[in-house]
């Protein structure tokens, strides 16, 4: 008998150990920018608090068509999401020097925002793409995902008392307290973890699955998705220049198509005789994403195509990918996801020290110790990193062409500094000195800039989460330094 | 002899008890892994396994086999599955290409977890192989549908 070990128990909380370590500083990242991600819109609205007016979504598209058309006029597309209840800037893609860039616009004037910052969508990008190039970072997030798949289910095999551990929390007890910790972060929430992390591994399918899609359609790829989403249109620029039609009109006819509102508006060869505008529903409307595509010719605002989808494996697939992106999730279902996703970054973080703590008097090795070092560095270095972003945000001056890069290479850079700095701390510093800087950070950080007195609701909300985790921080330095 | 080893030698049941006797006695006494080092192995006692010692070739082979059939086999198996049955369902062509991926989405855990738990590492390898192999070439033999 070869078996790995004399139960399957055994095996399973073995495999457990080993898949949740080998991918879980990269999990943790995931979990922790997808958690932020939760408040994608929100978190633009905080770091953009100059931009406070809600505008009606129509006017906001025609007003960033027309300065699309005066600016980005030989773009091969504009990629553009139409402000809602939550949002009130338009997240833009469009081609700009060669390189597809992100901007925020105005919804008023449709020019790039007055404090160029990615964002919520900093967060969101990281989540999935982790700051690596297409389609690299894809496919490492991928394999991450799929490792927590076998974590989480290897996890839940292993473990024997779900009801009594729920329960259980034995304080102060060295490793005994780090397992009740884990076990009790990972069942609370077990439902939302396993669904999040198999529609999780289920949104990159096409990326790391693409084998029943060749098996259909061979390298015809461009067919794959016209038949996947077949409310596009598809056909070639005329080299003839037009004008924009009657976008306003065009998005009008597309909401009462959809029964609702629009969220995507694609330009396709915007200023070309065959332009296309393609409206897609509002992913808000219904858990499924994609729920239909309106396609006009963008010149002459004639109706060209139109698709509410309705195959039954399609919307099962668009339906799984709504509740990973949860946009339809109103504000006290969002928080749910937003402590879901909390508790997992928080199990992942624990089983990491769990790990090197249960082989601490067992193995003193110096592997061991190493790895606990790097440990505490991740855990430390990726909120680190997020409010360096954010401070950023505050302190830069509004002016200045790359404004939003500073930002993303101010927080990567701080996050490289925090790894460094806390894998040397010696050990009785290792976790009092990091959250006590986060703390201050987080606790001074609402009072900088001058937006303190804000009275949007959004800013107000977004202050006091910085405090609220600015406390947390505060009390975990405190309750580490203590012997 | 590592002094990590030495209880192993002490035979499994007996470890597993040791190790199981804190969790079953449950608050009532301080956890008792310390003691387990206090245990005098016995000296002839062999282990009842191979695969007990965790620094033998024999045991990594295991493991590595296993790590294989799991990532790679499983993704095979989940890929051939998939591209079976988007040529195999009879349903129209997008249907049938989202029900194949869908379908793998589920397979490959269940897969990579069978890797472990099966009876041997060659075992594992061996059927995860054939059955990609399998579902694979019958895959490629169907017609892509209309």
């Amino acid at each position: 008998m070869n078996r790995l070990h004399d139960g399957a128990r055994q095996t399973m909380a073995w495999l457990h150990g080993w898949t949740g370590l080998l991918l879980g500083h990269v999990l943790y990242l995931m979990a922790f920018a997808g958690t932020l991600s939760m408040f994608r819109p929100e978190i633009g609205r905080w770091m953009r608090p100059e931009n406070t007016t809600d505008v009606d979504p129509v006017q906001a598209i025609v007003a960033a068509t027309r300065w699309l058309s005066r600016n980005a006029a030989n773009a091969p597309g504009w990629y553009l999401t139409a402000p809602d209840a939550r949002a009130n800037t338009i997240d833009a893609y469009f081609t700009q020097g060669g390189r597809i860039a992100y901007h925020a616009l105005d919804p008023q004037t449709g020019a790039p925002a007055a404090r160029g910052t990615l964002g919520g969508e900093f967060f969101y990008r990281l989540h999935f793409e982790l700051q690596l190039p297409y389609p690299w970072g894809r496919l490492l997030a991928s394999l991450a995902a799929a490792t927590m798949l076998i974590a989480l289910i290897s996890g839940i095999v292993a473990h024997r008392r779900f009801f009594r551990d729920f329960f259980t929390f034995r304080v102060g007890k060295g490793q005994r307290s780090w397992l009740d910790g884990h076990n009790v972060l990972g069942v609370f929430a077990l439902p939302f973890h396993l669904m999040i992390t198999l529609t999780g591994v289920l949104t990159l399918m096409s990326l790391s699955m693409p084998w029943p899609g060749i098996a259909g359609y061979g390298a015809d790829t461009p067919a794959m998705f016209r038949e996947l989403a077949p409310g596009g249109v598809d056909r070639p620029a005329a080299g003839r220049k037009a004008p924009l039609g009657p976008i306003a009109d065009m998005m009008r006819g597309a909401q009462d198509r959809c029964g609702g509102a629009v969220g995507r508006v694609t330009i396709i060869n915007p200023g070309d005789a065959a332009a296309i505008a393609s409206f897609t529903c509002a992913d808000a409307a219904q858990i499924a994403t994609n729920a239909g595509t309106v396609s006009y010719d963008a010149v002459s605002g004639r109706l060209l195509n139109a698709w509410i989808e309705h195959r039954p494996a399609i919307t099962a697939y668009s339906w799984l990918y709504g509740l990973h992106v949860a946009r339809f999730a109103p504000l006290s279902l969002r928080w749910l996801y937003f402590f879901g996703g909390a508790m997992l970054t928080l199990a992942i973080a624990s089983g990491l020290i769990l790990w090197t703590v249960k082989r601490r008097d067992r193995l003193p090795d110096r592997a061991n110790r190493l790895l606990a070092r790097f440990n505490a560095g991740v855990i430390v270095a990726v909120p680190t990193g997020a409010l360096a972003l954010l401070w950023t945000n505050r302190v830069l001056p509004l002016a200045g062409d790359g404004r939003a890069a500073a930002e993303v290479t101010a927080a990567l850079v701080t996050a490289g500094i925090a790894l460094a700095v806390v894998a040397i701390l010696p050990g009785r510093l290792r976790w009092p000195l990091p959250f006590a800087v986060l703390a201050a950070g987080l606790i001074v950080l609402p009072f900088v800039g001058g937006w303190i007195g804000a009275t949007d609701a959004v800013l107000i909300a977004g202050n006091l989460m910085l405090l609220a985790a600015g406390a947390l921080c505060g009390w975990l330095a405190w309750r580490s330094a203590r012997c | 002899m590592n002094r990590h080893f030495s209880p192993m030698l002490a035979g499994p049941a007996v470890i597993s008890r040791r190790e199981r006797a804190p969790a079953d006695r449950r608050g009532s006494q301080p956890p008792k892994v310390a003691r387990l080092r206090l245990v005098p192995a016995p000296v002839a006692v062999q282990p009842r396994s191979f695969v007990r010692d965790r620094q033998c070739w024999a045991y990594r082979a295991n493991v590595a086999t296993r790590v294989a059939a799991g990532s790679f086999g499983a993704y095979a198996v989940a890929a051939a599955l998939g591209a079976l049955l988007a040529r195999l369902l009879p349903m129209a062509r997008p249907e049938a290409v989202m029900t194949g991926t869908l379908t793998a989405l589920v397979i490959f855990p269940a897969v990579t977890i069978w890797a472990f738990l099966a009876r041997s590492p060659g075992r594992a390898l061996s059927s995860v192989v054939t059955l990609a192999l399998a579902l694979g070439s019958l895959a490629l033999t169907l017609p892509p549908p209309a």
